[in-house]
């Protein structure tokens, strides 16, 4: 591995006059992935550029909607009550990613602005409607996170530019998201898929959903919803972004655009995974092959929205069995 | 005194315990001598390849650089374990035939530097069409990759064993399947390093292994140094798995290059080049024919077996037979055939793994299953039918002495509640159960025994002096105990100096389960020697017969009148006063027919006892994304008498891991000779969050020649683990794997292929 100049600026202006006056920089937040590509020789970077010593990027807001400094850690969002409860399936992401140590040190802006296909927090944000804040030498912008992503490692920022923080708005009451990592290990795994979905829904029957307790089992998914089917459940908004099945994470809007304003059945569940499915290009590689990748889409999809659902019907309550997903 | 056991058998802390948690124990990396270099290598790109030229030359005009070197600067001795295995010469000067091959290598001031003089090497190649399945290796007109042996195919080990083709004529039903399964990554959590230091003539090396005689014979031969100019030293090692059992291309590279430029040198290997470049594990296709009897009892087995191979011959002979002899050191086998080849491709070195043969081992087992369910017997019945006991010999004639087979699986089976479990399954449930015994040593010739020296310094603290090695399984530890057991003194007053080959003996090393039979035994009787002259000269100045006279806790005492009595450490002294010091020795050697080969001979007594076990796993098939689940995992194992029985448990809780939770997760990838997974991202080892519920029990059997009744600490759930699995998963589905790793995607292609079978 080769040797690099390091820097700690105290604020994002100094952090930005750097990177503008040094050759071959790069912007370092945890290391847990521009360290790996340096020892890998992907990147070989004269200095370095830490942000970690920024105070206003360390910063979580919830006081209106949720802002999260892009120098937050997973491990801070993970102990964040708050986000766990209205915003879950960021929480589903984080606490998932890579290994407490890793958690510790890892940010939620390097995970975005490394935009790798298999970001575990970009779905989430991407279902949250997040909208990514950056700042320049003079000036400041805020970009959709779906427009974020231009392909593999390479994003809208432009040299000199910092990711201050995501924005997210605060949702209707009925509404709840989760994030599903398909992987192979329990943990210090990359997804062979990530679906995250998030779900506003409202009781067209009028009452209050009769049995709570069906997600408590251990059925497939098809059974669980053909119970449902009764309750009247309409789908009033619905967003679905899928991982690993891209260049980049996606959404999958003709899927969101199927189910939005319908009322939940297995059929149409089976037909929205069906839809998302053919929005993705995914390939094949070590950590799966597209066929499969594809197959799980349709699995996945489903089993997400049931577990947002899951979350609005039983607020209180993990779906069960949450091994199996 | 067997049966009033005041340490041995108890549950005590290891003696390596302390430094290994608090990280003051030092491995091989840690090293720091005086001047010392770093080294690197440079690796062959190509898969097969003629090497036209290697020019060194740059690499030493670079400042800093202290040496250079390639195979033209080895003495063209070729390395094999066997007489007609001389086929690896570590660093090649002919042709290269795998990826990752060492070729040249470099000693310099830093590492780099070291990486700057590897860029300055200059190496031609001619590359050559290469082979990487060992099915179209076999066949004519493939890739020659040795001259020496057509059609590839580099062992060839045939047993033929009674009348098997009359056999499965007449049997009530046959079944034939074929299995695969992936080669495993030893990833051992210390990825290979060495340091090697040269002065004067004499060659001091550092590394982790588990046989520091076969290293040094072996570099002997490879410098053309004597054999006690070649100190290989004692280090902690990072773990082992089989995979530390050879030397290894680095241990060349490193002396070669400490000779060249007369500086010690240290060679660590990345996480990529100890996968790619140290040693891997055969990938194996295992065609399994059994005939039964209508009541469960197999009459005829025919088996065709296939090793990938990799480049060069390793432990070849060896690797071809062992998953053939535990099963059949597990069960009665009348008629048997077995054809196993070990064949060449361009991939990476192959040795011995803790877990070696899972696509043969599960295959039988899972096939027993099927079978059993045919003929509506239950898998438990069926094994305890054909499991062997002691007193029988088996196939090839080895006797078993002490047998616990059917102890571990009725044990097994009822803490499991596995026939009723097994006969009535919950969807997306299953049981299974894999039945293994291991050899508690192989026949390694002279090496096949063990010696110990003992003395008993004046202050009454003891140093034992032993070639036994440790890999981190406890076998240092074991060996205190056990001294301390017959000594009468405290686990911490013995200092235990070992496996260093200047001043230990021969041993077997720690990669055939012999440390504990033979090592200990080895222990055993230079203490007993010891016991002796201490009770002799406690005798004498305690004036009551030696018949009554024990040592404990650091004294010698009367047994009748336990107020005369005196600390070892005055008899130590006296002894010293006499001219006498209380020395002694002591060896082992198994009862082994030493005619028996590998290939030429493959029958006769394998090893001085065995050891057996039962595995019980429980899963769960989750059957929209194929993944499977292992809630539960039971493992019985008789290992004689456990010495440490927390020791063994913790080898057995590990075997789950290594080899159980890895039937779903561990497999090497390949892609035309690159492997695909080479570091701990994509290559899935289990992690302590992936683990089931574990159950462990210990069935002792006693053996009447191993040390206080012990065999061996806990391989045969290394070797059933995933015989468990895939029986679980075909009692889940139905179906029988078709290969290993059972990942999701080949879990979900195998639910679709068989949909509607129950």
């Amino acid at each position: 591995m080769r040797g690099f100049e390091y820097y700690k600026p105290k604020t994002v202006k100094e952090a930005i006059e750097l990177m503008v006056s040094l050759e071959n920089a790069k912007f370092i937040a945890g290391g847990t992935d521009i360290m790996v590509l340096i020892r890998q020789k992907k990147i070989s970077p004269q200095s370095v550029v830490s942000l970690r010593n920024i105070p206003e990027l360390a910063e979580i807001d919830t006081k209106d909607g949720l802002r999260i400094g892009s120098c937050v850690t997973h491990n801070d969002i993970d102990k964040n009550e708050y986000i766990k409860k209205y915003y879950s399936a960021l929480t589903d992401a984080t606490s998932q990613l890579g290994s407490r140590q890793i958690r510790n040190v890892a940010t939620i802006g390097g995970n975005i602005c490394n935009a790798a296909p298999s970001a575990d927090t970009a779905c989430p944000l991407l279902v949250l409607d997040a909208k990514a804040v950056i700042i320049g030498q003079d000036s400041s912008r805020e970009v959709d996170l779906d427009e974020f992503f231009l392909g593999p490692g390479k994003t809208v920022l432009s040299r000199g530019e910092i990711l201050k923080e995501f924005i997210m708005p605060r949702f209707n009451e009925n509404t709840g998201s989760s994030y599903i990592k398909h992987t192979r290990r329990e943990a210090m795994d990359l997804p062979i898929l990530g679906v995250a979905t998030r779900i506003t829904i409202s009781i067209t029957s009028g009452n209050e959903v009769r049995c709570r307790d069906m997600f408590c089992t251990i059925d497939s998914i098809s059974n669980i919803l053909e119970r449902l089917k009764d309750e009247g459940l309409r789908c009033e908004d619905v967003r679905i972004a899928m991982g690993v099945v891209a260049p980049r994470p996606i959404r999958a809007k003709k899927a969101e655009a199927a189910l939005k304003g319908k009322i939940v059945t297995p059929e149409l569940f089976e037909e929205i995974g069906e839809i998302a499915a053919s929005e993705a290009q995914p390939r094949d590689s070590v950590r799966g092959e597209a066929w499969y990748r594809r197959e799980m889409i349709k699995v996945l999809v489903k089993r997400s929205l049931a577990k947002s659902m899951d979350r609005v019907i039983r607020p209180d309550e993990a779906i069960y069995p949450e091994r199996l997903w | 005194m067997d049966d009033n056991l005041k340490i041995v058998g108890k549950r005590v802390v290891r003696s390596d315990s302390y430094a290994k948690v608090t990280g003051s124990a030092l491995y091989t990396a840690d090293l720091k001598l005086p001047g010392m270099l770093v080294a690197k290598v440079l690796r062959s790109p190509y898969p097969h390849a003629k090497i036209i030229s290697i020019d060194v030359s740059g690499a030493l005009k670079v400042p800093g650089v202290k040496a250079a070197v390639s195979g033209f600067d080895a003495y063209g001795v070729k390395w094999g374990v066997f007489r007609y295995t001389q086929d690896h010469a570590m660093l090649p000067t002919d042709k290269v035939r795998y990826i990752g091959e060492d070729v040249a290598a470099v000693a310099a001031v830093d590492e780099e530097t070291a990486l700057e003089g590897l860029s300055r090497i200059k190496v031609e190649y001619e590359p050559l069409d290469a082979v990487f399945d060992p099915v179209e290796s076999m066949k004519d007109g493939a890739p020659q990759i040795h001259n020496e042996y057509k059609n590839n195919i580099n062992i060839h080990v045939h047993i033929d064993v009674g009348e098997v083709d009359k056999a499965m004529a007449k049997a009530y039903l046959v079944r034939e399947d074929t299995f695969k399964a992936a080669g495993e990554a030893y990833a051992m959590m210390e990825p290979y390093a060495v340091v090697a230091s040269y002065a004067n003539g004499y060659l001091d090396l550092w590394m982790p292994n588990a046989g520091p005689h076969v290293r040094a014979k072996a570099l002997s031969n490879l410098l053309k140094i004597p054999l006690n100019r070649v100190r290989v030293r004692h280090i902690n090692s990072g773990g082992a798995f089989g995979g530390r059992s050879e030397v290894a291309p680095g241990d060349l590279v490193a002396s070669l290059l400490t000779i060249k430029s007369g500086r010690p040198v240290k060679l660590v290997l990345s996480r990529e080049e100890n996968a790619t470049s140290s040693r891997q594990v055969h990938d194996i296709v295992a065609t399994v024919k059994t005939g039964m009897k209508k009541d469960g009892t197999i009459v005829a087995k025919d088996y065709k077996v296939i090793y990938d191979g990799g480049a060069y011959s390793s432990t070849g002979p060896i690797a071809t037979s062992i998953p053939f002899y535990v099963y059949e050191e597990c069960y009665r086998f009348p008629n048997v055939r077995y054809n196993g080849y070990r064949v060449f491709t361009n991939k990476g070195i192959r040795g011995m793994y803790g877990c070696h043969g899972r696509a043969f081992l599960a295959g039988n087992e899972a096939q027993m299953d099927m079978m059993a369910k045919e003929l509506g017997l239950d898998p438990v019945d069926v094994r305890l039918k054909n499991g062997l006991t002691a007193g029988e010999m088996t196939a090839t004639k080895s006797k078993i002495t002490s047998c616990g087979l059917k102890d571990t699986i009725i044990e097994a089976s009822e803490k499991t509640n596995f026939k009723k479990r097994w006969k009535k399954k919950e969807k997306n449930r299953g049981i299974g159960m894999g039945c293994v015994a291991i050899m508690c040593g192989f026949p390694m010739g002279f090496r096949s025994g063990s010696s110990c020296y003992v003395k008993i310094n004046d202050d009454g603290q003891v140093t034992l002096v032993t070639g036994l090695v440790d890999n981190g399984q406890g076998n240092e530890s074991m060996v205190i105990q056990v001294a301390s057991e017959v000594l009468g003194v405290p686990m911490e007053d013995i200092n235990l100096v070992n496996a260093d080959t200047e001043v230990t003996n021969l041993d077997p090393g720690a990669y055939s389960q012999a440390a504990a039979y033979v090592g200990a035994n080895a222990v055993k009787a230079a203490c007993e020697n010891v016991r002796k002259r201490l009770i002799s000269i406690a005798s004498e100045k305690l004036g009551v017969p030696e018949s009554d006279i024990d040592l404990k806790d650091r004294i010698a005492y009367s047994i009748k009148q336990p107020d005369k009595r005196m600390p070892i450490s005055w008899i130590a002294r006296e002894a010293f006063f006499r001219g006498e010091p209380i020395v002694a020795t002591g060896s082992f050697f198994p009862d082994i027919d030493f005619e028996r080969e590998w290939v030429t001979r493959p029958w006769g007594q394998m090893a001085g006892t065995f050891s057996f076990g039962t595995s019980v796993a429980e899963v769960e098939v989750d059957y929209e994304t194929g993944k499977i689940i292992v809630p539960r995992f039971t493992a019985a194992h008789d290992c004689g008498r456990p010495i440490n029985p927390m020791a063994v448990e913790g080898q057995m809780e590990g075997s789950i891991q290594q080899a159980g939770i890895a039937t779903i997760t561990e497999g090497n990838m390949w892609y035309r000779g690159f492997l695909l997974n080479p570091d701990l991202l994509e290559y899935k080892v289990p992690l302590a969050c992936d683990m089931p519920e574990i159950d462990t029990i210990i069935v002792s059997s006693h053996d009447p020649k191993g040390p206080f009744g012990a065999k061996e600490g806990g391989l045969t759930v290394r070797m059933n683990a995933y015989s468990a699995i895939a029986c679980a998963f075909t009692n889940a589905t139905g179906i029988l794997f078709e290969e290993l790793p059972l990942t999701p995607d080949k879990v979900l292609n195998l639910l679709e292929k068989n949909k509607g079978v129950k």
